[in-house]
């Protein structure tokens, strides 16, 4: 981790202490930061008596079609199909993770907020998505 | 109101207490060792975090809490669940209570001390250190390895090494002697920490958000906390002041590591050079606060009440 911290070339995402690839965060705080971040989120609960619910967690288990994954990138949100503002959205929730390169699952009917990973599966973005990693790490617009 | 976390009797949390007390600040203080009769519950929607809690049958709303201390010992480690088979139901029952408190206050939007994500970076040394050379600190000059050949260059070069852990498990910081050449070889098994020797005078200090609190430590000691069992003595502790640039380098680097509450491991050498070891994300500062009087658990307790205008 400190040898990733330490490197002078661009890291995405660079290490922090949840995660060597970016912050993997526990769902009650992604939960919280996609609601700042303007995505609409079912209600996450948790504690004793009662135990943990989050409803979103049944959509990813109905199979990988009820889920639409938007890449982030510098707080850019990259999906040429996708609604402006839920673009907008998605990006913003990279800033407020602190998450340069950041994969948020979205609800594919609704658009509401299923997850978020530091290690999204690339292929999502197709070309847009490449392009805008190259900037990022090239640094060039 | 305050929320107050973790063990009563224990002296950090004991004195916070006593300091609200003078302040005649709200607070409730629940013990961690009562998580079978204290409910918890939160729930976060759209962005807003809200919940409650329930000790001895009064309703607390989690939104009127200001700010939370926390000095929530490992729940696993507890008297009431320590002797417990590990799929137990009370031991599972102090697992999801001590997760569901930690995961609210580490969203809830008012002062924590401190919370969880934070604390983490001195869970690596080496990647601590980073952050504390980003501030202009001194850094020793440091070998991480479990190669016996690199480690024994090492020590040639620098006449005088200490070895320490890597990660935030305490260990006593030893000067490297020839018993621990002989036995270098072990080190295959584990990478140890080893730093060239630093001399000077150890100075603590202890940020409370704005404020801060300079103790000098003086022995002859390797490692001043184990003072007594190295060299025969005690350390001695004086509050001491450090020029106000210092001061201010100190504040800011336990801001860049996201801590309210930090407690900075210094050395400042004859040529007024200042290293720094360690950030202690949950400072013991009893320990300085009873050998000098410095009133560390009154600042803490002001920047929990400071809390209220902040929310």
């Amino acid at each position: 981790m400190s040898w990733l911290s330490s490197l002078r070339a661009p890291v995405l995402n660079l290490p922090v202490m949840e995660g060597l690839c970016g912050a993997w965060r526990h769902p009650s705080e992604w939960a919280w930061l996609a609601g700042e971040a303007g995505l609409t989120t079912e209600v996450y609960q948790q504690g004793v008596p009662g135990g943990t619910a989050f409803p979103h967690a049944a959509i990813t288990t109905r199979g990988a079609a009820m889920v639409r994954t938007v890449i982030a990138i510098d707080g850019q949100g990259i999906d040429e199909h996708l609604a402006e503002d839920l673009c907008d959205s998605c990006g913003r929730l990279g800033v407020l993770a602190k998450t340069r390169l950041l994969g948020v699952d979205l609800d594919a009917r609704t658009g509401a907020f299923i997850g978020a990973s530091p290690r999204p599966d690339l292929r999502e973005g197709g070309e847009p998505v490449i392009e805008a990693l190259f900037s990022s790490l090239i640094g060039r617009a | 109101m305050i929320l107050l976390l973790g063990i009563p009797t224990e002296s950090p949390l004991a004195l916070v207490r006593g300091r609200l007390d003078e302040l005649g600040a709200p607070y409730l203080l629940v013990s961690q060792r009562r998580f079978e009769d204290v409910p918890f519950r939160f729930q976060v929607s759209q962005g807003r975090v809200t919940g409650e809690l329930t000790v001895d049958g009064k309703r607390y709303a989690l939104e009127d809490f200001t700010a939370v201390y926390t000095r929530l010992m490992d729940h696993q480690s507890l008297p009431e669940v320590a002797n417990e088979p590990q799929e137990a139901p009370r031991r599972l029952l102090a697992r999801d209570w001590h997760d569901a408190v930690l995961r609210w206050y580490e969203i809830a939007p008012i002062r924590v001390v401190n919370r969880t994500a934070p604390m983490g970076s001195n869970s690596s040394k080496p990647f601590q250190a980073q952050a504390v050379t980003r501030r202009g600190f001194f850094t020793p000059e440091t070998l991480i390895t479990n190669d016996p050949e690199l480690a024994r260059a090492f020590i040639a070069e620098h006449r005088r090494v200490v070895f320490k852990s890597t990660s935030g498990i305490r260990s006593i910081v030893r000067e490297v002697d020839e018993d621990d050449l002989r036995r270098i070889d072990a080190i295959r098994s584990c990478p140890v920490q080893f730093q060239a020797y630093v001399e000077g005078r150890n100075v603590r200090v202890h940020t409370v958000g704005d404020e801060v609190f300079s103790t000098g430590i003086s022995t002859e000691a390797t490692d001043y906390r184990y003072a007594h069992r190295q060299h025969g003595e005690p350390a001695v502790l004086e509050a001491v002041e450090v020029s106000d640039d210092l001061a201010a380098q100190c504040r800011a680097l336990a801001r860049d590591l996201e801590l309210p509450f930090a407690g900075l491991d210094l050395k400042i050498t004859p040529a007024d050079e200042v290293y720094c070891f360690e950030v202690n994300p949950s400072p013991a500062y009893s320990y300085y606060e009873s050998h000098t009087g410095q009133p560390i658990s009154a600042a803490l307790a002001r920047y929990l009440v400071g809390g209220a205008s902040h929310s």
